[in-house]
């Protein structure tokens, strides 16, 4: 039984793990902290999954439970690695010498949106990942209504960040 | 948002490396460093509250019944350097086991853990019976330093037996008492880290 379980998890989670690389691309700096978050959230899902029961998708699930990792347990461990000052002032001086290039700007939201709060990251997250605002609101537990004021601010934010 | 939705686009695009399935089992059995943390950190515990009663302890229980030299600073120093070692050995195999990344180190380092723990548990057991024995034997014969009262009169073969009988009952329910707490402490612990063995003896193969 626990062999099944332990089988049907693996190969879900190997399917799907890109949801977790990519969170971790939101909260971590640099790989050694992205494979500790990656991980942390492989641990935590493990922990939750036997009571998953598949009322919902397993990714969707996995949605919940990444973000719950990355915004509560990954911050209050001491192992993230802070590199938050550094990618700030990186950030500052590509903005004086602001460069037009799709890749210049890519950059450029990656560092404003580690300078958003984790909650906010994991918004705009949803956001790139497609999700709809009523997917949005069940995966964070709030409205939907409170899904959309906090997914404005979040993208006021961020403009606010990239030209101030 | 202009510059969201170009990221928007890229998003998906951006490849990350993957992460085999193997290494997917490897991280949720690396639970067993939490195990091992746990029997450093009570280990640890344990030694501070031993270090507490020691300072609590009143001189007056001491004089009331003499107690013999050897139970003084030699028994202290010698508990107090076991105890030392033991808590070394248990930081070190908690490192080596959050540093382990193959399957083979890591079963190594369990075993390691398990031995460390057995001997640990043995040792402090059978010292906990001597020195009780000791105690209750040195208690019951002498004379009380205040009331001049002997506990247990030994006039008789059948006093010295009955005298054997008591610190016999009385050191194992004392032991019992203690192995019931480490069971619960380590026992629950090592259960945990020796199914993650089996899990991990099973991946290796």
């Amino acid at each position: 039984m626990k062999k099944e379980l332990e089988h049907s998890f693996v190969t879900q989670l190997e399917q799907h793990q890109n949801i977790i690389h990519k969170v971790c691309r939101l909260y971590t700096n640099n790989q050694d902290a992205h494979n500790d978050l990656f991980q942390e959230v492989t641990i935590q899902l493990w922990r939750a999954f036997p009571k998953f029961r598949g009322d919902a998708k397993f990714s969707t699930w996995m949605y919940r439970v990444a973000l719950n990792t990355a915004i509560t347990l990954y911050r209050k461990s001491k192992r993230r690695v802070q590199t938050n000052d550094i990618a700030d002032f990186h950030f500052k001086i590509q903005a004086d010498e602001y460069d037009d290039t799709e890749e210049e700007q890519l950059k450029l939201m990656y560092s404003a949106i580690k300078q958003l709060s984790d909650i906010e990251k994991a918004l705009i997250f949803l956001y790139l990942e497609d999700k709809s605002y009523r997917e949005i609101a069940e995966t964070m537990g709030i409205s939907e209504v409170n899904a959309r004021v906090k997914m404005n601010r979040a993208k006021g934010k961020l403009k606010k960040i990239l030209s101030p | 948002m202009k510059e969201l939705d170009l990221l928007k686009k890229d998003w998906n695009k951006e490849q990350h490396p993957k992460v085999s399935s193997e290494a997917i089992y490897k991280m949720i059995l690396k639970k067993s460093s939490s195990a091992v943390k746990w029997i450093f950190i009570i280990s640890i515990i344990e030694f501070a509250l031993g270090l507490i009663s020691g300072v609590l302890y009143h001189p007056e229980l001491n004089s009331e019944y003499k107690m013999p030299w050897i139970y003084g600073w030699p028994t202290t120093i010698f508990v107090t350097s076991i105890a030392l070692y033991f808590i070394i050995v248990f930081y070190k195999n908690h490192t080596t086991i959050n540093t382990t990344s193959s399957v083979k180190e890591l079963l190594e380092s369990i075993i390691k853990t398990r031995k460390t723990v057995k001997q640990y548990v043995v040792i402090n057991l059978s010292y906990m019976a001597v020195l009780t024995a000791c105690v209750l034997s040195n208690t019951l014969t002498t004379p009380s330093n205040i009331t001049g009262e002997v506990i247990f009169q030994l006039n008789s073969m059948k006093d010295y037996l009955v005298l054997v009988l008591v610190i016999f009952i009385a050191t194992a329910l004392i032991i019992g008492f203690c192995m019931v707490i480490y069971f619960l402490l380590y026992g629950l612990l090592m259960r945990k880290l020796n199914k993650n063995y089996a899990e991990l003896k099973r991946l290796d193969l």
